[in-house]
């Protein structure tokens, strides 16, 4: 084999024409629906009207960049997607962490196995179902209101109160992501040498002591990776969820970087200006990407590609 | 060793905890279920709980006769099984040349691929792109971007990777071409990889709002998520259809919620071997 890669780069590709072929499909279709719109984003550089097209709108060089970092609502755009990002992150990170631990405890095999599947299951609906699903839970008649009348509280409409509409997103969030969110933590939790339980029951550790002096050392070193990951995802609030379940009476709390671009480059067909937005959005992402996984790298020489 | 008294405390109370948090999961999901086969009366008066009031199944009878619902399911239909098909074809097509390590030019390929995990044109550029490309209002258009996913591609390249190489060299030795033996030998070695990939993309186009919301606004061409969002959104949608029975909007809210559920309960079962084999296998790797 070595050989043959000696004889250079053309040997080879004429001999494995057929590799090529295999690869060919996908390289097409990640030219076309990746790189394309990656140069696209010149628009943002330019003036664009649908009918001058790409090539026939004039440059403008950054005087979309300057109007978008003078907009007073971009900052409210930031603002919300990064502050939901984060109360997303402090609520739901931990509590797969603490799930899963709670599954490891449990000893009927069979029980474990239902909780998992059920737990797991939301994870497979769509927004629009969880959406769906929510909206007659929280409706003004729903059984949640029932309860808050019950306790003799004021009925809230979830949706439309900017008070409470980000709790909604987090726990909405919570209740999709955190079963599945185990999955990870539960293989960490196998790698755990049982021996150790055991001779620190000898000791006469309880339980509680056990999570904390064998269970969570044992699997720190996923919770690390998976948060330092996470971090990555530091402006991404989740687009989907929150275009489907927001409306106009919630946008002070939670139109974020890509609702706001959707409705300036869809909605009010200011494109280069959209496109500028977002091209602000990918960079910052990409950043965070780069510097999480060398984190990642660092702390644990592990990383995700 | 004999439990201590503790233990079985703590084992009680996280049994107890454990199916509240399964019941969480579960009872909003039961709740629309029953909603979906109560009678109006009930819906109305937002009486019902987890189980129907007054038995019937017209609601249904009402979604499928007088809205787009059976439409938007072929769509639906015909972009999951087309898309995972394919994606499946392509993904593991290049996934295979990308699995031998004496490529030549497979680490630029992998920078090539890679990159586009962590950074892309964002919303605008890709709407103006298939707007040129003329898939508005094609099914295509919720196919065809998504036919690479490169995430996935990279946990089929691990797989073959981890294939033992002597098989494909005593085929090599056989006279067998690259391409006959990703066709032949390799594709039918890996259905356990290939059937993680399949539900997960699968389950993706299945759940696709956002670009159908972008792309389609043909009402022939409506998906089922983005009549579920249509109509949970247009809470009067209901009187513009004419009709003797007069359905709430909240049960064929319901009717849709479960309609769209469906399928994925049905391959839940079948799925749930394969996804946590797969996610391991994909999670953070050294």
């Amino acid at each position: 084999m070595s050989k043959k890669r000696n004889r250079g780069g053309l040997y080879y590709v004429i001999h494995n024409w057929d590799l090529y072929i295999l690869l060919l499909p996908g390289i097409l279709l990640t030219i076309l629906f990746k790189y394309v719109p990656i140069y696209g984003i010149i628009i943002a550089f330019k003036d664009f009207k649908i009918f001058d097209g790409f090539w026939g709108s004039p440059w403008v060089g950054l005087k979309h960049f300057n109007r978008v970092f003078s907009d007073s609502y971009f900052y409210l755009v930031l603002w919300n997607s990064f502050i939901i990002s984060v109360y997303k992150l402090v609520w739901i990170f931990p509590m797969p962490i603490i799930l899963s631990i709670l599954l490891n405890e449990v000893r009927n095999i069979y029980f474990k196995r239902t909780i998992q599947t059920v737990v797991y299951l939301p994870h497979f609906l769509s927004w629009a179902v969880v959406y769906g699903i929510f909206y007659a839970l929280l409706s003004n008649d729903g059984p949640f209101n029932d309860i808050l009348a019950m306790l003799g509280m004021k009925r809230i409409p979830f949706f439309v109160t900017p008070r409470v509409f980000r709790g909604v997103l987090v726990a909405t969030d919570a209740w999709k992501s955190v079963g599945w969110g185990t999955i990870i933590y539960l293989a960490a939790l196998t790698s755990i040498d049982p021996e150790l339980y055991d001779s620190s029951k000898i000791d006469g550790a309880n339980k509680f002591q056990q999570v904390i002096y064998i269970t969570l050392p044992g699997i720190m070193s996923t919770v690390i990776v998976m948060l330092v990951l996470r971090l990555s995802s530091l402006l991404n609030a989740g687009f989907e969820q929150i275009f489907i379940m927001y409306n106009p009476t919630v946008y002070n709390v939670a139109d974020v970087i890509d609702t706001y671009v959707y409705r300036t480059g869809l909605g009010r067909q200011e494109f280069s200006y959209a496109s500028a937005v977002g091209l602000f959005n990918s960079v910052v992402s990409f950043i965070l990407i780069i510097l999480s996984n060398a984190l990642a790298r660092r702390y644990s020489g592990r990383s995700i590609w | 060793m004999k439990p201590s008294l503790g233990e079985r405390v703590f084992s009680v109370f996280n049994s107890i905890l454990l199916t509240l948090i399964g019941l969480s999961t579960l009872l909003p999901f039961i709740h629309v279920v029953a909603k979906s086969f109560s009678s109006d009366v009930y819906v109305i008066s937002g009486q019902v709980g987890i189980w129907p009031l007054g038995f019937n199944i017209e609601a249904y009878k009402f979604a499928f006769k007088n809205t787009p619902i059976l439409i938007a399911f072929k769509n639906t239909a015909f972009v999951t099984f087309v898309g995972t098909c394919l994606a499946l074809i392509i993904s593991s097509a290049a996934a295979y040349s990308l699995s031998l390590p004496n490529l030549y030019g497979r680490k630029l390929l992998m920078y090539f691929f890679v990159f586009t995990m962590f950074f892309n044109g964002g919303l605008i550029p890709s709407f103006l792109l298939m707007r040129s490309l003329g898939l508005m209002n094609n099914l295509w258009s919720l196919i065809l971007p998504h036919l690479l996913v490169v995430y996935n591609m990279i946990l089929i390249k691990n797989y073959f990777e981890g294939l033992p190489d002597s098989i494909r060299e005593s085929a090599m030795i056989d006279g067998a071409s690259n391409i006959t033996i990703y066709s032949r030998i390799i594709m039918p070695m890996s259905k356990p990889i290939l059937a993680t990939i399949a539900v997960f993309s699968a389950v993706g186009f299945w759940n696709s709002y956002f670009n159908a919301m972008l792309y389609l606004s043909d009402p022939k061409k409506i998906t089922l998520q983005l009549f579920l969002v249509n109509l949970v959104r247009q809470a009067d949608l209901m009187d513009s259809i004419n009709s003797e029975i007069i359905v709430p909007p909240d049960t064929v809210r319901a009717v849709s919620v479960v309609i769209g559920t469906v399928p994925i309960l049905l391959v839940y079962p079948l799925m749930q071997e394969h996804f946590v084999k797969g996610i391991t296998m994909g999670s953070v790797k050294g």
